[in-house]
């Protein structure tokens, strides 16, 4: 049995106001692409790293988890990028993990990676119509 | 009757190509030769095989550009982003790709 109601007045105001700003925010959103990142280096094995999309805060990244490979996992990191421009920096830094693969230290730079790693940090501009899995390849100091 | 039936086959063949190239073909047969032979070769983040020659099979699917990288252990990786238009001028002006890896310092 199917039972239908209709919508009172300030029901379908609602509904029409719904509408125009799911029509507002279609049009005006800013493309958002998840990308599949993982990290290894020139021997191919992983490297647990932080990912920081060009202009955030290394902190900001450590807070929303943009690790990838911890505690010993080959799965790659699945990051939401915002594209508000034609291309996005990212940048990924080695972090140093203990023996379970948690991370002791999260680094604040670059130089401060390679100075606790030994590896050095990469980055790749990357376009909203490029590939969504990238491999980064991070090399010996 | 013969020369009907080689006509006919001819326009058949043609129209395949016209075909081919309306559809705007995403999949490129791309030579690559690495430097070491034993450096892996990565497509879009997945290993697709080793050094050496090979010829692989290159699919740009809903992408604009390819990646394609060259890791070989003690050696600097190889990463280029090439586009359908790149690979088009590699192939007709110089055949296979032909990198070599450097030894890292």
């Amino acid at each position: 049995m199917t039972v239908t109601t209709k919508p009172t007045r300030s029901g379908r105001r609602s509904l029409c106001a719904a509408a125009g700003l799911s029509l507002l925010a279609a049009c005006g959103s800013i493309p958002t692409r998840t990308l599949e990142i993982r990290v290894v280096d020139t021997n191919e094995q992983p490297v647990p790293s932080l990912v920081v999309i060009a202009g955030q805060d290394w902190n900001a990244a450590a807070q929303n988890k943009q690790f990838v490979h911890l505690n010993h996992s080959s799965e790659p990191l699945r990051l939401p990028v915002a594209f508000e421009r034609p291309e996005v920096n990212l940048v990924v830094a080695a972090v140093p993990v203990d023996d379970a693969g948690a991370v002791r230290q999260t680094p604040r730079t670059r130089p401060e990676s390679t100075e606790l790693t030994g590896l050095l940090g990469s980055d790749r501009p990357v376009r909203l119509t490029d590939p969504p899995r990238l491999l980064f390849v991070l090399q010996r100091r | 009757m013969t020369k009907t039936a080689s006509t006919r086959s001819g326009r058949l063949a043609l129209l395949g190509l016209l075909a081919c190239t309306a559809c705007g073909t995403s999949t490129y047969k791309v030579g690559i030769a690495v430097d070491p032979p034993t450096a892996s070769i990565y497509v879009n983040g997945e290993k697709v095989g080793a050094g050496g020659r090979s010829v692989y099979e290159i699919d740009f699917g809903v992408d604009e550009r390819v990646c394609i990288q060259a890791i070989a252990p003690g050696h600097e990786p190889h990463f280029v982003m090439l586009s359908k238009q790149q690979i088009t001028d590699q192939i007709n002006q110089y055949g296979d790709f032909q990198w070599t890896l450097r030894q890292e310092r």
